[in-house]
């Protein structure tokens, strides 16, 4: 019997925004990618497009992120949402924990806000959107599990999805388990079927990519990225036209 | 009263993240949820947590009287007068 190889999964960028401490625009970024410096700092984004009734609940985690989501130039229409981030709302699950087995009792609102797919469900109360959200975490592979969910829903049928990204430092008390480099950001990247990256995988063990070296790929010209260390998935630039 | 009316402002004000409220935005008779400040359903729990820690009430989360308490500014104001344990 005969069988034919599948195609590579593949996928073209069409747009994207990031904020991070000291990077709010597309050339503070641009000439990020440039280096290989992490982004640090505690400013928080003012996240001024979205009603204030509603921006109260997210805190600098989740307010990067709404502000790459509500970034004009996404334009957002109601494109399916894909939110992965490795860590979540750590720095919010340690005090409520601290406060359940001191006190007994949590603050509703923090908890509400805790969970995985909160801040992209707060952007889709704000957008009034039905749209889907998928919220995933995948430990190292966090970056190659968004882009196999991506290219997924694309080969689903959606026109296009955005794909985001956020995560920053751990609390004190994870420090001891830290294992990739922590740095505060969120990236949003609206992405569609084509050949523009395709993703393969070659012999050998690889490297894990985190977010922000995917990020620091896409938008500089390096030919590709190893993005998983099992099965040493990479990321190809192939060339072809966005 | 009007000055446990003050300290309730202050109270959802910072419970509820209210960043850009000062007590005096406040309208003391108007309807805190939905209509008026625009509180919602996760708001009234906060609240509800808030008050039971700062003034040692029980709230019952189902009865039609903890409705009525939490209409306004005002009618919280009086509960708490009646009820509070600290």
């Amino acid at each position: 019997m005969q069988s034919t190889p599948l195609p590579s999964p593949g996928f073209r960028l069409l747009r994207w925004s990031a904020w991070a401490p000291g990077l709010a625009t597309h050339e503070a970024w641009a000439a990020w990618a440039g280096g290989n410096a992490l982004p640090s700092g505690d400013d928080a984004p003012a996240v001024k497009a979205m009603p204030p009734m509603l921006r109260r609940r997210a805190e600098r985690l989740g307010r990067m992120l709404l502000e790459t989501l509500f970034e004009p130039t996404l334009a957002y229409h109601g494109q399916p949402l894909i939110h992965a981030s490795r860590h979540g709302e750590a720095t919010r699950t340690v005090p409520l924990l601290t406060e359940l087995a001191r006190d007994g009792a949590v603050s509703p609102q923090s908890f509400s806000m805790a969970v995985h797919n909160a801040t992209s469900g707060l952007f889709t109360i704000a957008r009034q959107s039905q749209a889907p959200v998928t919220a995933i975490a995948a430990g190292p592979e966090t970056a190659c599990a968004g882009l196999t969910e991506a290219i997924g829903q694309l080969a689903d049928g959606a026109a296009s999805v955005l794909l985001c990204f956020s995560d920053e430092p751990l609390p004190a008390l994870y420090q001891p388990f830290v294992d990739d480099a922590e740095a505060p950001f969120a990236f949003t990247l609206e992405l569609a079927t084509g050949n523009e990256f395709t993703l393969t995988s070659l012999p050998g063990r690889g490297g894990n990519a985190t977010p922000l070296d995917l990020l620091r790929f896409l938008l500089g010209n390096a030919s590709r990225l190893p993005l998983t260390a099992r099965g040493n998935w990479h990321a190809v630039r192939t060339g072809a036209p966005a | 009263m009007s000055d446990l009316n003050h300290e309730i402002k202050a109270l959802i004000i910072d419970s509820l993240n209210l960043e850009d409220l000062t007590p005096d935005d406040i309208d003391s008779e108007a309807p805190l949820f939905v209509d008026g400040l625009g509180l919602d359903s996760i708001d009234a729990l906060e609240l509800g947590v808030a008050l039971q820690k700062r003034y040692g009430l029980t709230l019952s989360a189902e009865s039609e009287e903890t409705r009525r308490h939490f209409a306004s500014i005002s009618s919280l104001a009086a509960f708490v007068e009646a009820s509070r344990t600290k």
